[in-house]
């Protein structure tokens, strides 16, 4: 099973994820973002560098919508790739983690301006994690 | 939803009555084509419509224009009025790319001559104007010059860096509304603000030069400077990443502050009370991006004067260089409308629509006061644009609002499928349009079958009374991020 697919709505894209627990929802949310911006997931080892990231939110998908918000300026503004986590502490409201950057391993395919709660639920069936993340681009 | 939901109320004019909802408090009213309306209904951006309904203290009724496509909440396309007195502010009835607008210049310049220089005019643009995603601002402000900018709009672009004075006249709202607390604005905001001002950006944002093709309204175009057979410049882009982080910011705030209180069928319909706190920053900081993409787009219109002066070896007054009008197509203002027979403020949420104020409206320009306020609708790449100008019928049904684009039908992807192999470009280039994008990815994105046919949207605007056509334009040059 895929652990995430890109997909499109109308005017903007979105990512379809999978977990088994709320370490793998977040990695495998920034694995289905580099693959949709450039077109390459997996963790690079040649990342030297990491920012400190935490945030406490009141649910689940507020601290999603936060991961990817972080991930997106820091493309976007500081013009890197977040090629991984090192995910110290992750829960339903609370996310403790290293972002691994690299500089741009190409330019973005598109520009990501804002990531949006637009019907975006997180759900447990049988043991697995899925949410709908909606981009506006 | 079905089309036999909806009452025929005139042409192009729908209603799908609050009974037909419990939850809604008022009417949907939909300006639209049979057609668009059964599009709508497949899309469920009429839901939408139906949700805008239900929210508390709603004027009048939830409008949606011929442009209606699905949003985040609230439909492109939507408009929504509350009082401004105990009435509510909902971002989602906004949209993230605040005050998205778009500017119109006519010129004086033959058709013929235009087509002499479009290859080194469109180099030049894409050379001088930041677009698309590798690109920076040009401007290094420091914090003191950035505040005054979305403290002051267009008005601080023309005292402080180019552009002329009597310009502001012809920008809506002339280009500034009331900022006065820079402490709001989330630090983020700022450093994405600083690094984008004066660029395009990227998406179905664009420059344009275009050919006044055909005069539907000789007196309205002479009126508004436009003569079929000359050329005219038009530009598509908004508050950048400053406005995107700002709807950010503040849709967290409510979100947190007010969503486990308030019954809302989608949590990008968070609100909050005009008179919040919360309600007043957001209203605060809608007007610093609204003043930012004023001061955006002016700055583009500068490089693309100085542009055409260096290539045409003439003054910008020579060119017959002017600004038509800029118009805001997301964004929520304070204006007085008529609810029965009493006035009343209200502010007017429209997201993806354009305002469309009628003659002897005293909120437009005087020197198109006996004509009505300019409405430009652009199509989409390759597409013609049109302008329009506003009816006292849009005032009396729209709250003076009008649609403002074609409105996409079909999704990114399904585009990028659609366009294939075919060299967008070259086919293109084969209908006299010269394509200059960094990138040929966004382009298949953007190409014409992605969005409803602009003629469709304009007719259905006019045959609802509330726009009438003046002009259409069609490209010449295509600048995209």
């Amino acid at each position: 099973m895929k652990t995430f697919e890109v997909f499109s709505t109308t005017a903007d894209v979105g990512i379809r994820i999978r977990g088994r627990d709320y370490s793998e929802l977040y990695l495998n949310a920034v694995e289905g973002l580099n693959e949709l911006l450039f077109g390459q997931s997996g963790a690079d080892p040649g990342a030297t560098e990491s920012h400190r990231f935490e945030y406490l939110g009141d649910s689940c998908e507020n601290v999603l919508v936060n991961l990817l918000g972080e991930i997106a300026f820091r493309v976007y503004e500081k013009r890197q790739m977040v090629c991984g986590l090192r995910i110290g502490e992750a829960d339903r409201f609370h996310l403790k983690t290293e972002l691994l950057v690299i500089p741009w391993p190409r330019i973005p395919r598109l520009e990501i301006k804002s990531v949006t709660y637009h019907r975006l639920k997180i759900v447990e069936t049988e043991g697995m994690l899925t949410a709908e993340i909606v981009l506006d681009i | 939803m079905e089309t036999a939901d909806f009452e025929k109320i005139g042409p192009h004019h729908w209603r799908l009555p609050r009974k037909k909802f419990p939850s809604m408090k008022t009417d949907g009213d939909i300006f639209a084509s049979q057609a668009i309306l059964a599009a709508a209904i497949a899309d469920e951006s009429l839901e939408q419509v139906v949700n805008v309904a239900s929210l508390p203290g709603i004027a009048g009724n939830s409008l949606a224009m011929a442009d209606i496509h699905h949003g985040y909440g609230f439909c492109i396309g939507g408009v929504a009025a509350f009082p401004a007195e105990g009435g509510i502010v909902l971002p989602g009835g906004v949209g993230y790319d605040i005050n998205c607008g778009v500017r119109l210049l006519s010129t004086a310049i033959p058709i013929a001559d235009l087509l002499e220089n479009a290859e080194s005019l469109g180099y030049a643009i894409l050379k001088r104007v930041p677009t698309g995603l590798n690109s920076k601002s040009n401007y290094n402000l420091e914090r003191r010059q950035f505040l005054r900018i979305i403290e002051n709009g267009a008005e601080e672009i023309v005292r402080n860096y180019a552009g002329a004075k009597e310009d502001l006249a012809y920008i809506e709202s002339e280009g500034k509304l009331e900022f006065s607390r820079p402490e709001i604005i989330s630090p983020r905001a700022y450093e994405r603000g600083y690094s984008q001002l004066g660029s395009l950006g990227s998406g179905n944002h664009f420059i344009e030069i275009q050919a006044v093709e055909k005069v539907f309204d000789p007196e309205a175009a002479e009126r508004f400077g436009i003569a079929a057979g000359t050329a005219a410049l038009m530009i598509h882009t908004g508050s950048r990443g400053f406005g995107h982080q700002i709807a950010t910011d503040h849709i967290e705030i409510l979100r947190r502050k007010n969503l486990s209180r308030i019954k809302v069928s989608d949590p990008q319909l968070v609100y909050a009370g005009i008179d919040s706190e919360e309600g007043k920053n957001y209203l605060q900081a809608l007007n610093a991006a609204s003043n930012f993409a004023w001061a955006n787009r002016h700055l583009i219109t500068e490089d693309l004067i100085a542009i055409f002066e260096r290539i045409f070896h003439s003054s910008r007054k020579n060119l017959g260089m002017r600004l038509v009008y800029d118009q805001a197509h997301n964004i929520a203002k304070f204006e007085n409308h008529r609810l029965g027979s009493q006035e009343t403020r209200l502010l007017v949420h429209r997201k993806g629509a354009t305002r469309a104020f009628p003659p002897f409206h005293p909120d437009i320009p005087v020197a198109y006061r006996t004509i009505g306020q300019p409405v430009i609708i652009p199509g989409s790449i390759g597409a013609p644009s049109y302008l329009l100008r506003g009816t006292a019928k849009a005032l009396d049904l729209t709250f003076g609002s009008s649609a403002h684009g074609a409105g996409r039908r079909l999704s990114r992807h399904q585009a990028i499928r659609c366009a294939g192999e075919t060299n967008v470009r070259e086919k293109l280039k084969e209908k006299g349009i010269l394509v200059f994008s960094l990138f040929s990815r966004g382009l298949k994105e953007e190409i014409p079958e992605a969005y409803k046919p602009i003629d469709e949207v304009v007719e259905s605007t006019e045959e609802a009374g509330i726009s009438r056509r003046v002009a259409r334009m069609t490209p010449l040059v295509v600048v995209k991020g």
